[in-house]
């Protein structure tokens, strides 16, 4: 290899706190450290760059951003509008892999992280913006559920890429991660 | 102990919020500045020699006074 710098990817497939949280300590790690990262976000992986709203906006709202370039809207169902509204809750309500008990479990994790200084998924997201991470959607989550990418947490707009892009960077990266 | 450039208080907060605070501070500096942190993290100077290593810096000093660390860096 020519190049010696050192790069890492961290993709975020999983849509549980826990994990999502992880995965960001992990990417901002890294980027604290001096390493080049790069975070992916696909399937539920994605809920936690969404911005809060409501379920029944979401299920019959107009969408803020409309048919976008990524989009084929001719096969479209009400089932993504569904899959939208279900996960409408944003970052800091999103449910933990263990001891969910019915949306208690997000509750107590976040008043744990508070009360001993850890920044919660929502802080951690806008601190990895903050140290450069850039960010990528996979296409399918734009198209396939719906997403609506005008309406995310970040304040740079988040690239929308599709697989072929994923093994260009994952194969320029050290490290490479799927949580 | 040299005069610092710039002075960074992360006590009370948890890995990985020093390791960040630190790369920010970091980040809006000039090579040859020394850097001050103070820290009460249990692996607080842990982590910050790590990142001297790895990103190839300096550490100057470190003060122990109770569970506190004050640290230096050259960047």
């Amino acid at each position: 290899m020519s190049d010696t710098k050192k790069r890492a990817t961290v993709m975020v497939l999983s849509g549980d706190m826990d994990k999502a949280l992880f995965a960001f300590v992990i990417a901002t790690g890294y980027a604290s450290m001096g390493i080049e990262t790069k975070m992916w976000f696909s399937l539920w992986g994605a809920n936690c760059l969404k911005r809060k709203r409501g379920f029944w906006s979401t299920l019959f709202g107009r969408r803020k951003d409309g048919p976008t370039e990524f989009r084929r809207t001719e096969n479209d169902t009400l089932v993504q509008n569904m899959i939208e509204a279900m996960s409408a809750g944003g970052a800091n309500s999103l449910p933990t892999s263990q001891l969910n008990m019915l949306g208690a479990g997000p509750k107590i994790f976040n008043y744990l992280l508070k009360r001993k200084g850890i920044p919660n998924l929502e802080q951690m997201v806008l601190m990895a913006e903050e140290l450069g991470i850039p960010f990528t959607i996979c296409q399918i989550c734009v198209d396939a559920l719906a997403l609506d990418t005008s309406d995310l947490i970040t304040t740079r707009p988040v690239a929308v890429k599709g697989v072929s892009q994923y093994v260009k960077d994952s194969m320029d990266a050290h490290y490479n991660v799927i949580l | 102990m040299e005069t610092a450039d710039k002075e960074v208080d992360v006590c009370g907060v948890c890995c990985p919020m020093p390791l960040i605070k630190v790369r920010t501070a970091l980040n809006d500096m000039q090579p040859g500045q020394v850097l001050s942190v103070i820290g009460d993290d249990p692996i607080f100077e842990e982590s910050v020699r790590d990142l001297c290593e790895t990103s190839g810096l300096q550490v100057l000093s470190a003060e122990h006074d109770g569970r506190r660390v004050k640290m230096q860096i050259k960047t």
